[in-house]
């Protein structure tokens, strides 16, 4: 259902309320997806002319998952606040006094139920992080990832629930990862009137069983990272191409982490986009032995190696107008 | 562990329906009724004795609250002033619970229906409480037939269960429940005239005054039926001696017959045993040939044909010998077969051969 058909279906009353929620409803870290209304139904009689449509399913992104919460309002009684129904999750109950918007519950806020559903999500990872509990071992895991302050507060976890044939209990954890893209060179967007949100990289981390022996990482890219990253290795995550631009000379960096990474230096290799060798392959350079220590953490290594592309690239542009055939 | 029953009446519950149809929101209100734990103990042989206890809420009256949201805020905060007035004049004692009445949802209890159950059952110092909800939906889209979800929650533990409702009188029919259900009438006149008339009916002990009298005339009934069935008995075996006698006695005079047939035909014939025979044919035979010259014959011919022996027989012996002397006389006086008196003995072709069979002699 788009924003349009639900906002049109929405009894009057409520349209501004749900009117923040469809067009400015970007909750949690998946910033891409946005909250989306289906099910629009009405608690008025069957003979009461529309649009008098005044509860609807809210969809929800989060940690990977999209959940479906029940919303209730009453389009007589505009005025009170919703009830909620959680779908499955049937055992949530947020504790009403750390929900603000709903103690102060002011219908002529438009943001009030944006805000609400908000401090609901925020309730709901409490009461996941508590599921936890059920597992030491993911428990770990999730205090491990707390007492770093680049995941802290830039994480989302949903514990499944256990699997009634194996009685496993498995979660998911979608961090954000701390990643600077400031230099991500400017894109032009396909479609103009769609706003790509925030730059983001997400990973999601797929515990299957309580004692974290099968898990699956996998990353997201927001679309305007996905335009600045030409590709990658999405499963064993051993390569990548960047595209980037330094003082309007345009280049390729391809990033191959060995087989005993971190022990062994990825190897970087420039490539220029305009400049042909003489068989006809793209200029480039490889360079084995620049600044590196196996010591590192990840954005350690990545704050170095950014720092060696400056130092490096105005050599190879020199290079590549030299050698190289436009 | 007790299990929860919710009865209600067909009333109640079409009452319930009645108001939210003639509502254009939600609507909600009080439950009153009863609710009682019944601890059953069932006593088996192969087992030790298991306590069953019966949690039972009878839902009997509801009271509509005039609006949403009329006793609690928007976190759920029961206002217990709110609920006096609700109740009005009714004691908040028969309070049981409360109930929701929501279109197009799911049934499952929401946050704030959560919350103000608990609320409720702190505020009236009742830890037995159930929220009643139905949800009425659309079963057609063009909106002809709808329909509506019922049900009871209970809250344990901060656990929601559902109960099912229990329609008295809808569905399969329970003659426990028609025993145990008691329909507690709160009425002033039921109550005034069932006290003026009890001693009428009855006795000091609450026990109905002519209940011995039935059970006396009960007691009459039984034993004259038990006569009765006595009689039957008696007069069952009568009848079955008697047709066996019956059967006795046809079973002789059919074997007595019998043995007359038999008898009746062993005199005629002296010969009891002996196949029947055809004394006609018999008679014929032996007055043909009996003295008959062929079967006298002990004499063959050469081709094995039996000569003629006259010697036992005078009077043929006479006639035979005319014949063959005299084999002209024979044509006018034909003898006749005894056997068959239209048909002629040929002797003639006889009398021609013996006369041959001489001639042959004769030649050797």
């Amino acid at each position: 259902m788009s924003p349009e058909v639900a906002l049109h279906r929405i009894s009057p009353e409520l349209r501004p309320l749900l009117c923040s929620v469809v067009r400015n409803g970007r909750v949690g870290l998946d910033s891409t997806n946005c909250l989306r209304v289906t099910d629009l139904k009405t608690g008025c009689t069957s003979l009461t002319p529309g649009p008098c449509c005044d509860r609807f399913k809210l969809h929800i992104p989060y940690a990977g998952e999209t959940l479906k919460w029940d919303i209730i309002f009453n389009a007589r009684y505009p005025e009170l606040p919703p009830d909620f129904i959680f779908g499955e999750d049937a055992e949530f109950l947020p504790e009403p006094s750390e929900l603000p918007h709903l103690v102060q519950w002011d219908a002529g806020n438009s943001e009030c139920l944006l805000q609400l559903v908000k401090e609901l999500i925020q309730q709901y990872h409490h009461y996941q992080c508590q599921r936890l509990r059920e597992s030491s071992r993911l428990l770990f895991e999730y205090d491990s990832l707390l007492e770093d302050p680049n995941y802290g507060r830039n994480m989302e976890i949903y514990a499944g629930r256990k699997n009634s044939w194996t009685g496993e209990f498995s979660a998911r954890f979608l961090l954000k990862l701390p990643v600077d893209f400031s230099n991500i060179p400017i894109y032009l967007l396909k479609d103009t009137t769609l706003d790509p949100g925030e730059d983001v990289a997400l990973l999601s981390v797929s515990f299957e069983d309580a004692e974290a022996t099968q898990v699956f990482p996998k990353l997201y890219l927001s679309p305007s990272i996905e335009q600045g990253v030409v590709e990658y290795d999405a499963e064993g995550f051993t390569k990548l191409t960047l595209l980037l631009m330094w003082k309007d000379f345009c280049f390729l960096v391809h990033v191959d982490l060995p087989l005993y990474f971190p022990r062994d230096q990825p190897t970087l290799t420039f490539q220029s986009v305009y400049h042909f060798t003489n068989s006809g392959q793209l200029y480039s350079q490889v360079q084995k032995t620049y600044p590196y220590s196996p010591r590192w953490d990840g954005n350690e290594m990545a704050k170095r190696a950014k720092a060696y592309f400056k130092s490096f690239i105005p050599q190879f542009q020199e290079g590549a107008f030299a050698n190289g055939k436009l | 562990m007790a299990e929860p029953t919710v009865r209600m009446s067909g009333i109640v519950l079409s009452s319930l329906m009645f108001q939210h149809l003639n509502s254009d929101s939600d609507v909600e209100g009080l439950i009153l009724g009863e609710s009682r734990f019944e601890e059953q103990v069932t006593i088996s042989d192969t087992q030790s004795d298991h306590i069953h206890i019966e949690e039972i809420y009878n839902i009997q009256k509801h009271i509509a609250c005039q609006k949403l949201q009329n006793f609690y805020n928007s976190v759920g905060e029961v206002d217990q002033d709110a609920i006096k007035r609700i109740l009005a004049d009714n004691k908040q004692e028969s309070v049981i619970g409360w109930y929701r009445q929501r279109r197009n949802t799911d049934q499952q209890m929401a946050l704030r229906e959560k919350i103000v159950h608990e609320n409720l059952k702190s505020v009236l110092s009742n830890p037995h409480m159930i929220f009643l909800l139905l949800t009425p939906s659309k079963l057609t889209s063009p909106g002809s037939t709808h329909r509506t979800e019922y049900a009871a929650f209970i809250s344990r533990s901060r656990q929601v269960i559902n109960v099912p409702v229990l329609v008295n009188n809808l569905g399969l029919l329970e003659q426990v429940a028609y025993c145990k259900v008691s329909a507690l009438c709160s009425a002033v006149g039921y109550n005034l005239t069932m006290k003026k008339h009890r001693s009428e009916f009855f006795s000091s002990n609450g026990l109905l005054r002519d209940v011995n009298e039935v059970n006396k005339m009960s007691d009459s009934l039984q034993s004259e039926l038990q006569k009765a069935c006595e009689d039957v008995e008696k007069s069952e075996r009568l009848l079955e001696a008697l047709q066996a006698d019956v059967s006795d006695l046809r079973r002789r005079v059919r074997e007595k017959s019998q043995l007359n047939v038999l008898f009746l035909s062993a005199d005629a014939d002296d010969l009891p045993v002996e196949p029947k025979r055809n004394l006609l044919l018999h008679d014929a035979v032996r007055a043909l040939f009996t003295c008959g010259p062929l079967f006298q014959s002990q004499t063959l011919t050469l081709d094995a044909f039996p000569v003629l022996d006259f010697s036992h027989s005078p009077e043929h012996s006479a006639n035979t010998a005319t014949e063959i002397l005299n084999p002209e006389t024979q044509s006018s006086e034909q003898p006749v077969s005894e056997l068959h008196p239209g048909r002629t003995v040929s002797r003639k072709r006889l009398i021609e051969f013996q006369v041959g069979r001489e001639h042959k002699r004769m030649k050797t």
